[in-house]
């Protein structure tokens, strides 16, 4: 499938995706990156723009359940595929665990990188998986943070996966 | 928004070799974490991108009857340092695969891309030259099968033809079977950056003598480099630690390491010696030998 | 109230993604707008050449030619212009020439590229010897952009007498503040009522720098310039100065077009063109006598300000006071400078001039231990300021003052005494790790330097709202400090009030006055304490009025003030700076009180080095510091550790590589900061000794962090490794190979 943008007329691409739980089907133009469209198309605003090549790790979006730089990715490779923006974390209000570690842990400063690592951390704990201190940090890594020196990141990420491990075990599947 | 005037999406990879030789100046995009930031930073502009996301099966793993591994071009980091047969038979490139970037990043850059880019801090390509992997390349025409070390023309630049594409990567089980290995990474920072240097060593070893040796190293030269003559000096011999020391001065022979504001010659240069020593010893460990004063 | 570690007051809104940076603001319509910058260090521009391809008339353009007002930012000293105009000297790489806007954010973009400047180049100064050489002279009549001399006593007849002289040379590189945010502002100019009503919002700290750079840029009087504050993604210093060049370029392109402009920098732009901290050089002279008691200090200390005077003379004087450290001498001479260079004009950056000095002096302090054969403790102890003593400016030490203890404190988090012992018998096995742990002694002068409180004359204040919730008002921003939570908990504690009926209004000049800058450590310590003020009038005006009767319940507060407002529309009460008695301060001699008061610390860094790669871990690291009473521990901590980070990074890896007077590694990938894998657990103790001057007790807190951790480790290095030429930070392993090799090759 070729999609052409010959002189003067830029090529569109009719892309489909869920975002944060609600189909979304709209025409966008195949210059644009999945952050372009999330932030300027649909106004998700919470995914933000820190150095659009993928170094900071402050757009960062969950793309069928995997964290990735939003600014380094083609939107109409979204097509078919469902993505989670920090907007979709929360529902009716209520912070989600992560959430709620975060701000109760002081992890927050400026908050430019929070809606990233909140999602990576979110990915960690929806793996079901262990992870050490060390591999915590390791996840982490793809997050530049400029305020907390990470401690209290680190810290509010080990008490959500710690609180998902104690609920997995009091209501196991 | 980036500089692209089109973009094509095979479904199969007939249909993408087919586009490819009716358009062979169009620019092979994979995980894209390569070729869209070079395109931020104002490079390849209005360029046609040729991406091969939407052809299924070009991500797999496989162990083949003979004992190859097949590591699909369009593999993720994330799932080579994830997958049972590379953590059980090739540690190494898993090794070397969680190196590379962060977390983000490691879900979406390709094994292919980070070859076909042709950069000489590319964490896999030291890996799979020590690996002495072959790279599975396909045109509408045909396939050909070339050796890892073959692949790299220059800084930058790879030898594919116009309206190839690489399909796979092979590690042969003469390359990895018996084999002790280790990366290592050498950055100022230990997540999100670019190799400063990188050393990939695989050894075979029995009774405490190197059967075989096979040392890969990145951003010592304008290309990744094999370091034949330390490999050639190790076979037959014993591992002592004089053995290990003479290897790693060795090891410096193909190295054409220069100045630049991350780091002097001297200091690179510095850096080959000591790194290459250390890998050896680990992965000569890991072969099950023993590396005694 | 205060002491409690309240929930940061916008953290819901963070953590939802509703939180509005200055790029989230919705605005239809807007244009983007691009700015082209010389590419020289110096020149003369003679003309701008816009290529084919683009089509220039969709483009509002603006050039010097352009600028309605004066062409000059409002800082310090009034030399930066905005824009360089044709026939005009470009004075260094990353000179504004021309502005763009246009709809297409990837057209402006194209034609961004298109633009070509004709220069005719001029010799440039790119360092700070060449400038102090005057090759060739590029400022004044001198190249200094200021000069600052402090002396006490008279060091000249000590060096002779003295059993001991031991010299130093220290310096230290530019560092990047690398908030996440880039730099970003919104304007919009339209006529309103028949005038030009000028609005920018931005991400910012200083909404009145910028307010009164909007009025000269158009010559407008005050009420026709707004500025908004939006939710900031990190600052540092970083959006201190700046805000005023860049939401400067976005009302003259909106002024031109008539239509909103977004100016959002990149990366690489930001890193390119916008402040840093200031590289330096310092040269330390000390005298001791037989016994290690300090008698004189001499500092030659100088600053690469860049092309402009910027913030470089507030700066040079920050530097300059800290510059004796924490010690006693009698005989002190300090000659500070800040030298012009060809280079883009560094700024504020967290710390302002004393890390660098204060590097200098905590490393000249323990190579002065190991001259004199004592121990870097014992020598501090015999020197440390205590109550009653005099620093370099004259300033007497009124506070009870125990740097020993503090010092004891922290050594014994860190083991130190445990620590040194055990590498002492492991660092001379073979191996290629080396261990060592170090320390640095210091301080931060709380709030501006010398007169700068009394000049801001700073007003704050407290309004009522209809729903009977209390909202700070003050022009303070939030860079991510906790400045929303700590007013709020002040101004609670002065009420009596939960924090939950308390909360800061939007920081808009329209609404809010002048609290001065939100910079210097201040606003804890001087805003807090106006607003504890305002709280108080605020509470008598309600009981003078017959609103509201003491005792009172949070309820029945909640309803007086519901009931104030609705039956006198508004309810607000202000208050305003006033200089303490006793505290004096001489600008021409430099001698009085140049801070109310000081917050005082000793970091101590364990460091792992190997050998072979010449990289250097950090392993364990204590920061215990003196602030006076802790408005909200865990934000306060949070400083500290976010501080500590920076200052680490600043020590070992953050380099800003330069050519030919541009900045080459501009990307965040080339411009190292430490991750979440490359920094130890921070230990953070606060010791409590509650400050008269301060709202609760409290003293300044964010610049502090960044003074000691670099000393601390490279300290800790030269216990790791012995004596060597360890003068400059970042210690990077190639400079650190390097230094090695000088002690094998003798």
């Amino acid at each position: 499938m070729l999609t052409k943008n010959a002189a003067g007329v830029k090529a569109r691409k009719r892309l489909c995706m869920t975002v944060n739980g609600r189909a979304v089907e709209i025409e966008i133009d195949i210059r644009e990156s999945l952050l372009d469209v999330l932030r300027d198309r649909l106004q998700f605003t919470g995914v933000k723009q820190g150095c659009s090549v993928g170094e900071c790790g402050a757009c960062t979006v969950l793309l069928d359940g995997t964290p990735v730089n939003s600014c380094i990715y083609l939107a109409a490779w979204a097509h078919g595929k469902t993505v989670v923006t920090i907007e979709g974390l929360a529902q009716d209000g209520k912070l989600t665990p992560v959430q709620e570690a975060f701000v109760d842990e002081g992890a927050i400063q400026c908050g430019f990188c929070t809606p990233g690592v909140v999602l990576s951390t979110t990915a960690m704990v929806d793996s079901g998986k262990c992870f050490t201190h060390d591999e915590v940090r390791r996840e982490l890594s793809g997050h530049l943070c400029r305020c907390t020196g990470y401690q209290k990141i680190v810290d509010a990420a080990e008490r959500a996966l710690r609180e998902a491990d104690v609920a997995a075990d009091e209501h196991p599947v | 928004m980036f500089d692209i005037c089109e973009l094509c999406e095979p479904e199969t990879l007939a249909e993408a070799k087919a586009i490819f030789r009716a358009n062979p100046e169009l620019k092979v995009i994979a995980g894209g974490t390569d070729v869209l930031i070079r395109m931020q930073h104002g490079n390849l502009a209005g360029a046609g991108l040729l991406s091969l996301r939407n052809i299924p099966h070009l991500d797999e793993v496989q162990l083949l009857a003979d004992g190859t591994i097949s590591v699909g071009a369009m593999a993720p980091f994330t799932r080579i340092f994830e997958h049972e047969l590379i953590r059980k038979l090739v540690p190494v490139l898993g090794e070397a695969s969680v190196s590379m970037g962060g977390p983000q990043v490691r879900n979406v850059a390709t094994i292919g891309g980070n070859l076909c880019n042709g950069a000489v801090s590319a964490d896999s390509a030291s890996t799979l030259f020590a690996l002495d992997a072959l790279l599975k390349l396909e045109t509408a025409e045909g396939e050909r099968i070339i050796p890892m070390r073959d692949f790299y023309a220059g800084p930058g630049k790879v030898n594919l033809l116009p309206g190839e594409l690489l399909v796979a990567i092979l590690i042969p089980r003469e390359g990895y079977e018996g084999m002790g290995g280790h990366y290592i990474k050498f950055a100022p920072r230990k997540a999100m950056d670019i190799a400063t240097l990188g050393v990939a060593v695989v050894c075979k070893i029995r009774e405490n003598r190197f059967v075989e040796l096979r040392i890969g190293l990145g951003v010592a030269a304008p290309v990744p480099v094999r370091c034949f003559e330390a490999e050639d000096y190790a076979k037959g011999r014993e591992v002592t630690w004089e053995c290990v020391q003479e290897i790693a001065r060795l090891a410096l022979k193909p190295a054409k390491a220069r100045s630049s504001w991350r780091a002097s010659k001297d200091y690179r240069e510095h850096l080959i010696e000591v790194l290459a020593q250390r890998a050896v010893a680990e992965a000569v460990k890991r072969g099950g030998g023993c590396c005694a004063d | 109230m205060i002491g409690a570690s309240s929930i940061r007051k916008e953290g819901r809104a963070k953590v939802l993604g509703t939180a509005i940076y200055t790029d989230d603001k919705f605005m239809p319509g807007a244009l983007h707008g691009l700015t082209v910058r010389s590419e020289v260090p110096r020149g003369i521009l003679r003309a701008i050449h816009f290529g084919e391809g683009i089509p220039w008339e969709e483009f509002t353009l603006v050039t010097a030619a352009d600028i309605p007002g004066t062409n000059l930012v409002a800082s310090v000293v009034d030399d930066q212009p905005f824009l360089i105009g044709i026939g005009e000297e470009i004075t260094h790489s990353q000179q504004a020439v021309l502005l763009l806007a246009h709809a297409d954010r990837h057209l402006a973009e194209k034609a961004r590229r298109a633009v070509r400047l004709e220069i005719e180049e001029l010799p440039a100064v790119l360092d700070i010897q060449s400038s102090l050489d005057l090759q060739p002279l590029i400022y004044g009549t001198n190249n200094l952009l200021k000069e600052i001399r402090i002396a006490k006593g008279d060091p000249d007849p000590i060096w002779a007498q003295a059993a001991h002289v031991i010299e130093g040379e220290y310096r230290t590189g530019a560092q990047e503040q690398m908030y996440i945010e880039p730099n970003a502002m919104l304007s919009v100019v339209e006529p309103k009522d028949g005038l030009l009503q000028v609005t920018v919002w931005g991400s910012l700290q200083c909404p009145y720098y910028v307010h009164g750079a909007l009025k000269q840029l158009f010559g407008l009087p005050e009420k026709q310039v707004r500025v908004v504050a939006m939710e900031m993604g990190g600052a540092f210093g970083g959006k201190e100065d700046y805000p005023s060049v860049n939401g400067g370029h976005a009302a003259l392109l909106a002024w031109k077009s008539g239509k909103p402009v977004r100016l959002i920098y990149d990366r690489e732009e930001d890193l390119a063109c916008t402040t840093k901290r200031h590289p330096s050089r310092t040269r330390l002279r000390t005298a001791f006598d037989a016994d290690g008691n300090l008698l004189a200090l001499e500092a030659d200390f100088i600053l690469d300000g860049g092309a402009y005077a910027t913030l470089s003379p507030v700066v040079l004087s920050r530097g300059a006071v800290h510059a004796a450290g924490v010690y006693r001498c009698p005989h002190v001479r300090i000659h500070a400078r800040a030298v012009a260079t060809n280079t883009p004009p560094p700024g504020a950056f967290r710390g302002f001039g004393a890390p660098q000095s204060l590097f200098a002096m905590e490393r000249h302090m323990d190579r002065c231990a190991r001259q004199l054969s004592l121990d870097a403790v014992e020598l501090r102890k015999k020197n440390f300021l205590r109550m009653g003593d005099t620093m370099a400016t004259g300033q007497v030490i009124r506070e009870d003052l125990d740097l020993a203890g503090l010092m004891d404190r922290a050594l014994a988090a860190i083991g130190y005494r445990d620590k040194r012992a055990a590498f002492a018998l492991t660092n001379p096995e073979d191996g290629p790790i080396k261990r060592g742990v170090g320390f640095s002694v210091f301080m931060h002068g709380c709030g501006f330097t010398g007169n700068g409180e009394s000049h801001v004359a700073s007003v704050a204040g407290v309004e009522g709202l209809a729903d009977g919730t209390v909202a700070v008002l003050a022009a303070s921003t939030e860079m991510g400090q906790g400045k929303n939570t700590v007013f709020a908990q002040i101004v609670a504690e002065a009420l009596q009030l939960p924090v939950e009926l308390v909360d800061t209004a939007p920081v808009d000049t329209d609404r809010v006055p002048n609290s001065g800058p939100t910079v210097a450590s201040r606003s804890t310590m001087m805003v807090g304490r106006i607003l504890e003020d305002a709280a108080i009038g605020f509470k008598q005006a309600l009981v003078q009025q017959g609103f509201l009767a003491e005792p009172y319940t949070p309820a029945s507060f909640q309803a007086a003030v519901a009931k104030a407002v609705a039956a006198l529309g508004s309810l607000r009460c202000y208050g305003q700076y006033h200089r303490p008695p006793g505290l004096q301060w001489n600008d021409v001699t430099y001698q009085g009180d140049a801070y109310p008061t000081y917050s005082w610390a000793c970091y101590a860094a364990e460091v792992a080095v190997d050998l072979d790669t010449f990289e250097v871990k950090v392993a364990d690291f204590v920061a215990v510091q003196e602030v006076g009473r802790v408005v909200n521990p865990t934000l306060a901590a949070g400083q500290i550790e976010g501080g500590v980070a920076q200052g680490i990074g600043w020590g070992l890896w953050e380099e800003v590589a330069m050519q030919r007077g541009r900045m080459i590694n501009n990307q965040m990938t080339n411009y190292i900061i430490p991750t979440s894998v490359d920094l130890p657990r921070i230990q953070v103790i606060f010791l409590e000794n509650a400050h008269a001057g301060g709202p609760g007790g409290a003293k300044g807190i964010g610049e502090l962090p960044m003074d000691g951790p670099a000393p601390a480790v490279v300290n800790a290095l030269e216990n790791a490794l012995g004596a060597l030429r360890l003068d400059e930070v970042p210690m990077t392993p190639d400079r650190l190979l390097e230094r090695c090799e000088e002690v094998s090759h003798g």
